[in-house]
């Protein structure tokens, strides 16, 4: 046995009592100075689909008209229940900065990819050059290409911030690419604006015919988080 | 190890799921990198992996100081 | 929260350009402590795939600069296109793909 963390609230946001964590575990509030903590005590973990539910669940309990948790990324276990303390007061101020920053507001995430979109860079870059010189060229129009994708993205990323810009609090562009992606953004965004969020962010449609949507949210801030 | 990806199921609801499970499991806060590696693969070795982010960082810094071969 | 959380143009668009970065999850949820061999390995080319793409990158450069003779640029591409295959075969021997080559630093993202 040991301990399973969900995420980090405010001093006495207490989980109620009947929560089930994973492995059927009841969750606890451990508090750590001004800071708590959701917790189960439980082995550890497996990861699969229903975990990870299991844990998100958690964490959307916590969530509350004014009170955002910190949510921890999956796989938070720890064997000996007395290092958490520890673990959490080394973090103490970063959590507190960020439950303010919270407060009231969750993440909503947007994906702008283009379907006519190839990726040139990649094909350039994976074909097969017979000559040292033909690789090096390559390697350079690969770079060529990948520039200026990034600058499009770029020309979006600022189209969308312009959009949005007064009803978001902060922003999370992700690099991670896949073949057709234009744009992966998160956004935190406050209760008082979801409605007006996910109006605005549809009109992207308009804004880019030629791109593709996909809006969710609202989740918790895991974006933020890190 | 790519031999045993099981097929993600992909259908409308499920892109949900995804979504879900991108943050749930790559995004959050990590209370510390010893407790990660609950996940074996890359994670198993997320110590080895701070020990070494110094020497990327600064790899990353001098990128332009590296020689090439002659 | 409400259950309705996404809203997709064309969701099947969406599920075949998310199963891009599907992989990553499964091999996850798959591993087992077994597994740390195979870790290792990863870690180590993961390294060397990162070094390689820092040299093609001021390969270019170097090359852009026009400093380099017809033969340095045929010299130096062999090279790296050499590099290229061998890390390929080593990624195959180890029965890894190339978006199995990256290590999550956490805070600080992914590395390549």
């Amino acid at each position: 046995m040991g301990v399973y963390a969900y995420c980090v609230v405010p001093h006495a946001h207490r989980p109620p009592g009947d929560l089930v964590g994973l492995n059927g575990s009841p969750v606890e509030l451990v508090e750590v100075g001004d800071v708590g903590l959701w917790v189960s005590t439980t082995d550890r973990p497996e990861v699969s689909i229903e975990t990870v539910q299991a844990h998100n669940r958690v964490v959307e309990v916590a969530v509350t008209e004014h009170v955002t948790p910190v949510p921890l990324r999956f796989g938070q276990w720890l064997e000996d229940p007395g290092q958490l303390p520890a673990h959490v007061s080394e973090h103490a101020a970063d959590y507190r900065d960020r439950l303010s920053r919270f407060a009231g507001c969750l993440e909503f995430g947007l994906r702008l990819i283009d379907p006519e979109a190839t990726d040139e860079a990649r094909d350039v870059r994976e074909s097969v050059p017979a000559t040292g010189r033909e690789y090096m060229q390559a390697l350079r129009e690969s770079s060529r290409l990948a520039e200026q994708r990034r600058a499009y993205s770029e020309t979006v990323a600022s189209r969308v911030r312009e959009l949005l810009r007064d009803i978001v609090r902060e922003e999370k562009v992700e690099t991670a690419q896949t073949r057709h992606a234009v744009l992966t953004v998160s956004h935190l965004v406050a209760r008082e604006h979801f409605d007006e969020y996910r109006e605005r962010a549809r009109r992207l449609r308009s804004v880019f015919p030629a791109l593709r949507l996909l809006l969710s949210g609202p989740w918790p801030p895991y974006s933020f988080a890190v | 190890m790519s031999d045993e990806h099981v097929g993600f199921p992909f259908a409308d609801h499920e892109l949900h799921l995804v979504e879900l499970v991108n943050r749930v499991l790559d995004r959050g806060a990590v209370i510390t990198g010893e407790i990660t590696i609950s996940v074996a693969g890359v994670d198993l070795v997320y110590l080895g992996v701070q020990l070494v982010i110094a020497a990327t960082e600064t790899a990353r810094g001098r990128a332009g100081m590296i020689r090439m071969p002659q | 929260m409400s259950d309705d959380r996404i809203d997709a143009d064309d969701p099947e668009l969406f599920a075949a350009e998310l199963a891009e970065i599907a992989p990553a999850l499964p091999s996850r949820i798959d591993a087992t402590p077994e597994d740390v061999e195979s870790g290792l390995a990863k870690l180590v080319l993961t390294l060397i795939e990162f070094l390689r793409q820092i040299l093609e990158h001021q390969a270019v450069r170097r090359m852009e600069g026009g400093t380099l003779s017809d033969e340095e640029i045929e010299k130096l591409g062999l090279t790296l296109m050499r590099l290229q295959e061998r890390l390929n075969e080593l990624k195959e021997d180890f029965g890894l793909e190339g978006e199995d080559l990256n290590i999550d630093l956490g805070p600080l993202g992914k590395l390549i």
